[in-house]
């Protein structure tokens, strides 16, 4: 009895898969589509969604010329330069948190990665306080100071992590874990350091470190998009890749992945994503971690089923928390890191609890 | 396996050194290996199978030396694409962290063969299914790696290596943890493989005995060298054992197939089946020693074998048997019980020997054959055997042929050390006593003997 159930769930594990992915597609897209939706009209000022799917599609070219706008121009303004840019921002910055925490953890072999594994957060966090403690007058593309110095501090990190990591011209994964947890743990330090000596900046340095989206609009999606669609598109293209090298490195050499290199791309790639993620936004935390969990044990761990599905993933986890954030307790906003720890942890736990019959949470 | 119109492939070792840091792990190593052989990389731990393995197949730069697959270079003339559409290899572990299915892990061997955006093609699912029927592994499709017991992992690490389509396969001991029938099922497998499609096989195998049932040529790695190469037969021999694993082994042969098949001795149990039978594991341990040094240990091409009547028993003896074997003496035994672990020894070497049923006391009949194999013999050896009332009988034998010329030998034969396994009141003790009298010698240990018979040769 136990057995025959046994051999039907595998039996369905194979079809599962292998329509997983398109389903998976679909569903998760039409969930955005739909999340976005709805996240655009919920607000201080609801609007019915009716009126904000014509008022997105009248701003669209070709199809919008088709549009009569009947409604006011205050409308328009909250749909089109507030709540879309920002809705938009979570999605990207959802989907990069998505590939990059399934390219980690394909990359170190290793469950518990997530995208800011390597120093990146941390990094990020210690330019970001010091920017909003010291105010310097500096900016970039219409940014502000602190998303700035986040990324600044982010990439600076990383590249200190992958130099101590760095043995000759290999880049053991081990060594990269282990120097990213050490650096990592004296950057945090430093950040505390900064938060004491700058009461007067203590909210607003726990607010970013939470994660927000609050105020972000077109300037930091159009600088951030870039970095997010091309290390993206890299990490997509080395799928197969990745899949190799989860059987090791050797055996990804065997079968004729250029281990090395690969590693060093997938590397840069992953921490560019992220960098440009944490310096928009803010650490965001748990949605590298889980969303790639989650797809892995729907879709299974196939990188070119995986990262995809994780990217939508993410996106679609990433608008929810955002609307959840600013809604839940109005007039104030919660961190939307918060948020997506809320939301992530127990449907993650839940998922553990049930697979752990069904061949472990890998 | 192979496709028609892939034509296996050759690799050729061309003194290749490669180092872990200062540590030299290969030194100056070259073979060929000839398209569809099956061949074996045997020797100790850290002799360097694995390293050349590694520097074969792209993952370990070696010093200096090539690695040439069918004449190229594959460190300066091929791309790690153009190895893995030519050369597949099994790991001796295999990661099983993530949770792919069966056919996912199989299909990652088409990974060279797969654009990275057009996904597999209708023919690289073909050729996946054909691995998995070939291993046996079809049934298995939808299970978790991480489900599968050894055996059939391991058999589904082969379907994947053998959908890579390759032209040589490299083996790293495949079969280290799998149980006997796996073991056996493995290389069946492969042999199957080797002889059906001539696919070129090159295996590195810890077990010796596996290694001689299977391949058609090995070589031995000791300490980063090439120690032989050659047929099983040639290979394995206890003095190459000797040289390079450092302990001493018996080689007897597969009562099937005739090839070599090794027996391990141990440096600590006595060699004895009785108990209070004289250290006879160390006595065994320092010969082998002397074996070892000798000049040309190993039996062939000895220039002075003696024709020797060893009196056995009781285990006392095999160590001194298997010495005097190996240096190329012709050996008779006897009289010896059945079942007895010289008599057991005498028989692995192919020795002629005079037996007497388990447990017996030596008969007349007996006496008189081992008296017979004496006079025949240039010279009689007689072993630290204990001396009971059933066969100090064969100590008189032993008089008589002194008493006719014959040159006799005793090994701890003194008074005390006689008299320490004497248990025929008295009775061996005055025949030693006697012996020596007629001019017998007696000899302190194995080498002594070893020695001892190479002058025997000398005289004839």
């Amino acid at each position: 009895m136990a057995g025959e159930s046994g051999t039907q769930r595998r039996a369905g594990r194979a079809s599962t898969r292998r329509a997983g992915r398109g389903v998976a597609l679909g569903l998760l897209g039409a969930a955005l589509a739909t999340g976005g939706l709805v996240a655009v009209a919920v607000g201080s000022v609801p609007l019915p969604v009716g009126e904000v799917a014509r008022i997105l599609a009248h701003a669209l070219p070709w199809v919008g010329a088709g549009v009569r706008p009947d409604w006011s121009a205050s409308h328009e303004a909250i749909v089109l330069a507030i709540r879309l840019p920002r809705v938009l921002l979570a999605a990207v910055v959802g989907a990069a948190l998505g590939v990059a925490g399934g390219a980690f953890q394909g990359l170190f072999r290793n469950p518990m990665a997530d995208p800011y594994v390597i120093g990146v957060s941390s990094g990020a966090a210690l330019g970001a306080s010091l920017a909003i403690a010291f105010r310097p007058a500096i900016g970039l593309a219409g940014l502000g100071a602190v998303p700035v110095a986040a990324f600044a501090g982010a990439i600076l990190t990383v590249l200190a992590v992958y130099s101590i990591a760095r043995v000759g011209r290999e880049v053991p994964v081990g060594n990269l874990l282990l120097s990213g947890i050490a650096l990592g743990s004296l950057l945090s330090a430093l950040v505390s350091v900064v938060i004491i000596y700058s009461r007067t900046s203590l909210d607003q340095i726990v607010f970013w470190l939470m994660g927000s989206l609050a105020g972000r609009g077109w300037t930091h999606l159009g600088v951030a998009v870039p970095y997010l669609v091309v290390g993206s598109a890299v990490l997509l293209y080395l799928a197969r890749d990745l899949n190799a090298l989860l059987l090791g490195e050797e055996e990804a050499a065997h079968l004729g992945v250029a281990v090395d290199r690969t590693k060093k791309i997938i590397l840069a790639a992953a921490s560019l994503l992220t960098a440009a993620a944490v310096a928009t936004c803010g650490i965001v935390g748990f949605v590298g971690l889980v969303v790639p969990h989650i797809v892995r044990l729907v879709a299974g761990p196939d990188h070119r089923t995986l990262l995809p599905v994780s990217a939508l993933g993410g996106a679609l986890l990433l608008v929810v928390a955002d609307l959840l954030a600013r809604t839940a307790v109005r007039p104030a906003e919660l961190p939307v890191g918060v948020v997506t720890a809320l939301i992530g942890a127990p449907f993650f736990l839940y998922l553990l609890r049930r697979s752990r019959r069904g061949g472990g949470i890998l | 396996m192979t496709t028609p119109g892939r034509r296996p492939a050759g690799l050729e070792i061309d003194k290749l050194t490669v180092s872990y840091g200062d540590r030299r792990v290969l030194e100056g190593v070259s073979l060929t290996i000839a398209p569809g052989e099956f061949v074996g990389l045997v020797g100790p731990n850290a002799s360097g199978k694995s390293t050349l393995l590694k520097a074969a197949t792209r993952v370990l730069r070696p010093v200096s030396g090539r690695v040439l697959l069918d004449g190229q270079d594959v460190w300066r003339e091929m791309s790690l694409g153009e190895m893995a559409r030519s050369v597949a290899v099994v790991p001796q572990d295999f990661p099983v962290d993530f949770p792919f299915t069966v056919r996912e892990t199989v299909l990652m061997g088409r990974t060279p063969f797969v654009g990275r955006l057009r996904g597999e093609q209708p023919a690289d699912l073909a050729r996946v299914r054909q691995a998995m029927e070939s291993t046996e592994t079809l049934d298995l499709s939808d299970r978790l790696i991480g489900e599968l017991a050894g055996g059939e992992r391991q058999r589904v690490v082969l379907a994947k290596a053998l959908a890579q389509d390759p032209r040589l396969l490299l083996l790293d001991e495949p079969t280290s943890h799998l149980d006997l029938s796996h073991q056996v099922d493995i290389l069946d497998l492969l042999l199957g493989l080797n002889r059906g499609v001539g696919l070129t096989v090159v295996i590195v195998l810890h077990d010796l005995n596996l290694a001689a049932m299977y391949c058609d040529r090995l070589f031995l790695l000791g300490g980063g060298r090439l120690a032989a190469e050659g047929s099983p037969a040639d290979v394995l021999t206890p003095a190459n054992l000797q040289a390079v694993y450092g302990s001493r082994v018996l080689v007897g042969r597969h009562p099937i197939y005739g090839c070599p098949q090794v027996t391990l001795v141990s440096r600590r149990r006595p060699t004895a089946d009785q108990g209070d039978v004289p250290a006879a594991g160390e006595a065994s341990l320092r010969a082998a020693t002397g074996a070892a040094e000798a000049p040309d240990a190993g039996g062939r091409g000895k220039s002075a074998p003696a024709r020797i009547h060893v009196v056995a028993g009781g285990g006392s003896s095999a160590g001194l048997l298997e010495c005097l074997a190996a240096a190329g003496h012709r050996l008779t035994v006897g009289p010896v019980n059945a079942g007895d672990s010289d008599w057991h020894m005498a028989r692995t070497l192919g020795v002629e020997t005079v037996t007497v049923p388990p447990f017996s006391a030596v008969d007349r009949e007996a006496v008189a054959k081992a008296a017979a194999a004496m006079g025949s013999s240039d010279a009689v050896l007689v072993g630290p055997v204990p001396f009971g009332r059933g066969n100090v009988a064969v100590l008189e034998a032993v008089l008589k042929a002194a008493r006719a010329g014959r040159q006799v030998a005793l090994v701890n034969g003194g008074p005390e050390e006689v008299a320490s396994r004497d248990f025929a009141e008295g009775r061996a003790s005055a025949l030693t006593a006697e012996l020596l009298a007629a001019g017998a010698t007696t000899l302190s240990g194995e080498s002594e003997a070893l020695a001892w018979a190479a002058r025997m040769g000398e005289k004839r």
